[in-house]
This record gives C-alpha cells, structure tokens and sequence, in this order.
C-alpha cells in the first residue's frame, strides 16, 4: 500500500515540480499579461497537486 | 450468456483496462514533460520543444487531430471504465476527473473545429481554445494534464485500496484480493 503511495506522490511532487518551473519560467520569458494568467492555471495546478497528496495521506478509517 | 464489452471491462478486466489505459495516460505525460524540460531547464523556444516523438515525427505536435484524438481516448476511457468503480470514494474522484477532461474535451473540439473549418475564433492566426485567449498553449495543457490526472489517480488508489466499509468490487483490482485468491471467486 506504501509503496504505490510513495510512488503515486511521487509523481505528483514532480508534476509539482514542473508548474514551479513553469511559474519560475513564464515570468522572466512571456510578457507581464501571459504570465499572469499562466502563473494563475500553474499555481492552481500546484494546489491540485497538494490536494492530491493530502488525498493519499489522509488517515482512512479501516 | 456472453457478457458485453463494458460488463467485462468493468468486472473482470477492469483491471487489465485500466493498466493499458495508464500506459497510454504515462506515455502522453512524458512526451508533456520532456516537452516543458526542453523549454523550462533546457531553454529552447517553445516551437522548437516538441517532446521526443515530437522530434522525429514534427507532424505529431503539429496535427490537432492527434491532440484530439487523446482527448477522445481520455474522455472515453474515463467514461466507459467509471462503473467499475463501485465504492464512495473512487467513484467521486473518478468522477471528478470525467468532469474536467470533458471540459478539456470541448477546448480541443473547438481547436480541431477551427482546423477543419480553416477559420479561426477570434480571427486569431492560429486555432484557438476559450482559456488559450489568456493562457499559453503549454503551461494550459499542463494545467489541464494535472487537474485530470490527479483526481484520477488518488480515484485509482482508493480503488486499489478500498476502505472496509465498502462492499465487495466486482474486478480484481484491489490488492487484498491478491493474497486471497478465493476472495474473487467466492
């Protein structure tokens, strides 16, 4: 069970990973009007992806 | 009496359904993240990253018909393998994941329409989606890659490894099942 946990969020952490690179990226490389709106789909990105891990580690009961 | 395709892909191969449909969903994450490394890390222009097979065969990036084509395959596959997912959980996270790849569905039927039509929204030069007027084409498919893919996959652990409470699946995939082979049968 651990094991594809792990694996799963370990996934999610490099999607993670790229949308921070992407933020870190579109801001120094598109103009102030495109990376706004891409820092936004990023950042909700990210936060899907924290979602997702808090959906895996959440404590279950059973 | 012989079963229908959906029944069997939900019951007894569901399982083996939905471990082909991982391959197809991994392999197209991995063209999307070699992709934003080419640009992110390696800098190249965004025109010039195109993934791997992207490189050899430029017509794959190029065509909307592909990028159509997997978001059919998504949409279809998330809807037809849905009722093998039985319990509370998996079901509401599947089921999330089936309402945003629609929505991401219709952005790429728009692309392709606009492709076949030779004319585009908004007089724009190239075919446009409705969030591509504010988003860049390849962080939008990445947001939108992620926001399905994530439900997705915590709907699959879940399914993997259902909660007592819930009743007995009637496919192979939970991991329980594995070590009690007559679980399945009996």
């Amino acid at each position: 069970m651990n094991i594809i946990r792990i694996a799963m969020s370990l996934f999610v952490v490099v999607l993670i990973a790229v949308s921070v690179a992407g933020w870190i990226w579109t801001g120094a490389n598109q103009p102030p009007s495109q990376s706004v709106a891409a820092r936004t789909v990023l950042g909700v990105g990210i936060v899907a992806g924290i979602a997702g891990l808090a959906a895996l580690w959440r404590p279950r009961a059973g | 009496m012989a079963k229908t395709f959906l029944a069997r892909i939900n019951g007894p191969r569901h399982e083996i359904a939905l471990q082909i449909f991982m391959v197809i969903v991994l392999a197209h994450w991995a063209e999307h993240l070699f992709q934003t490394f080419q640009i992110y890390v390696l800098g190249w222009a965004v025109p010039q990253a195109r993934g791997v097979l992207g490189l050899l065969f430029p017509v794959l990036v190029s065509s909307e018909i592909l990028h159509y084509g997997y978001a059919l395959v998504m949409l279809a596959g998330l809807w037809m393998l849905r009722p093998g997912f039985t319990a509370r959980l998996d079901r509401r996270w599947w089921t999330v994941a089936l309402g945003i790849q629609f929505f991401h569905h219709v952005e790429h039927f728009l692309l392709q329409g606009q492709y076949l039509l030779g004319q585009n929204l908004f007089d724009r030069p190239v075919p446009t989606s409705l969030a591509q007027l504010w988003v860049p084409r390849v962080e939008l498919h990445l947001f939108y890659n992620t926001i399905v893919f994530i439900p997705m996959m915590v709907a699959m652990y879940f399914h993997m490894f259902p909660p007592a409470e819930a009743g007995r699946p009637a496919c192979t995939c939970a991991w329980h099942q594995r070590r009690l082979p007559h679980a399945v049968s009996a």
